[in-house]
C-alpha cells in the first residue's frame, strides 16, 4: 500500500512536470495568427459598402498615411467612423456636407484634396497598396519596430517625429489623468501576464473608443477575455489584428515573452 | 425733473435695441436656426469633451452629465437626418462612457 502511494506521487510529479513543460510550449504555437500584410500595406483597408454597386471602385484607406495627420480619436470618435470596415454609412453626399472624410481640416479641399472630379481616383482606386511608393520615405525617418508597418508609431509620437491632431472641434477638457497600468493574468500557465498601459492608449484614443463597448470588464467580468476571442477581432483584436502592432508581437503585451 | 429726463435719455437706447431694431430688422429664420444650432453644438462639445476626464469626475458630476446627455438627445432629435445620424451616435458613445464610469464608481 505505501508502495502504491509512492508510485502515485511520483506519477503525479512526472505528469505535473510534463504539463509544466509542454503546455507553455504548446501555447506559443497554439494560436493561428493571421498572415501579416507587407509593411506598406499593413493597416490598409478597402471600403466597399456600396462603391461597386454604384459603379465606382472601392475606396482605399491607409492607416499609416492618416495616422501621421490625426490620432485614432479624431476619426473613430469625432468623425464617427466605426472600427469595423464597411459598417459606417459613408456617402458622397455626407462627405460633401462636411461629415466623415469631408470634415473641415480633412478632405475639405483646403487642408487636403476635396471631393471634386480630378481627385476621385485618389481614393476610389480599388488598390490596397495605393501610395506604397511613399512608404519607404516615411519609414526611413521614423523609429523602427519588427511588426506591422515596422514603424514604432508610439515612439514616433513621443519623440514628436509625427504630430497628429488629437481633436478637430471636441477638444478634450484637459490632459487625461487616468494612467493606470493593468496587469492581466494569462489564461495559460507559465505565460507571463499581459500589461495594459492606459497612458500610451490615451495618446491615440478617447476613453469611449474602448469603454464600454469593447471593454466592459466590470460588467461582463474577464471570463471571455481570451486570446481566442482576440483573434476573432474582439477585445484587443479590434485594433491589434490589422491596424495597431499585430498579435505576433507577443512581447509588447506580455513582457518576458518572446515575439513570434 | 432733471432726474426723470436723465432716466428717459437712458431708456431710449434700451428701447431702441430691444423693440425698434428687431422691428426694422427682424431676425431671419436661418439666423434663428443657426443660433439654435450653435446652442446645441456648444452644449454637445462641452459634454463630450469631458469623456477624457470621466474617471476623475464625482458621481454627482457624472449624473449631471448623463442628464445633460438626455436633454441634448431630445434637442438633437430635431436635427436634419444627416447630422442626427452622426452626432447622435457620438452622443451615445459619450453617454455610455459616463454611465459605465458611474456604475463602476457605485460598485466600488
Amino acid at each position: 500500500m505505501p508502495y502504491k502511494n509512492g508510485s502515485a506521487i511520483i506519477s503525479g510529479i512526472v505528469l505535473g512536470c510534463l504539463i509544466g513543460i509542454f503546455v507553455p510550449m504548446a501555447s506559443y504555437g497554439h494560436w493561428t495568427l493571421p498572415p501579416l500584410a507587407p509593411p506598406a500595406e499593413y493597416g490598409n483597408i478597402l471600403i466597399n459598402r456600396t462603391s461597386e454597386r454604384n459603379g465606382v471602385k472601392p475606396v482605399t484607406f491607409s492607416h499609416w498615411i492618416h495616422r501621421q495627420e490625426a490620432t485614432c480619436r479624431v476619426c473613430h470618435f469625432e468623425l464617427e467612423f466605426n472600427m469595423k470596415v464597411n459598417t459606417t454609412e459613408i456617402t458622397e453626399k455626407m462627405n460633401k456636407a462636411g461629415l466623415y472624410c469631408g470634415a473641415a481640416s480633412c478632405h475639405d479641399g483646403k487642408a487636403a484634396f476635396g471631393h471634386e472630379k480630378p481627385h476621385c481616383e485618389k481614393c476610389h482606386n480599388g488598390n490596397i497598396s495605393y501610395g506604397k511608393e511613399k512608404f519607404a520615405e516615411v519609414a526611413a525617418r521614423l523609429p523602427r519596430s519588427n511588426y506591422g508597418n515596422k514603424i514604432d508609431w508610439a515612439k514616433a509620437r513621443n519623440k514628436r517625429l509625427i504630430i497628429p491632431l488629437h481633436f478637430l472641434t471636441v477638444k478634450p477638457s484637459k490632459d487625461v489623468k487616468f494612467t493606470s497600468k493593468l496587469k492581466l493574468d494569462a489564461e495559460w500557465p507559465n505565460i507571463p501576464p499581459a500589461v495594459f498601459p492606459h497612458k500610451s492608449h490615451i495618446q491615440w484614443l478617447d476613453c469611449n473608443n474602448c469603454h464600454p463597448d469593447i471593454f466592459n470588464i466590470k460588467k461582463k467580468t474577464t471570463k471571455h477575455f481570451e486570446m481566442e476571442r482576440m483573434l476573432k477581432g474582439e477585445f484587443c483584436g479590434v485594433c491589434h489584428l490589422n491596424v495597431a502592432f499585430p498579435l505576433q508581437d507577443c512581447g509588447s503585451c506580455h513582457p518576458g515573452m518572446q515575439s513570434e | 425733473m432733471k432726474r426723470s429726463l436723465r432716466l428717459l435719455l437712458l431708456l431710449i437706447p434700451v428701447w431702441f435695441c430691444t423693440t425698434a431694431l428687431p422691428a426694422f430688422f427682424p431676425l431671419s429664420d436661418s439666423m434663428i436656426s443657426s443660433a439654435a444650432a450653435q446652442e446645441w453644438k456648444t452644449e454637445f462639445d462641452d459634454v463630450c469633451r469631458k469623456t477624457t476626464d470621466a474617471m476623475a469626475l464625482s458621481k454627482d458630476e457624472l449624473k449631471l452629465l448623463l442628464a445633460r446627455c438626455d436633454k441634448l438627445r431630445t434637442v438633437m432629435g430635431t436635427l436634419d437626418e444627416t447630422e442626427k445620424k452622426v452626432y447622435l451616435k457620438r452622443l451615445k458613445l459619450c453617454q455610455e462612457l459616463f454611465a459605465f464610469v458611474l456604475e463602476s464608481k457605485e460598485k466600488q
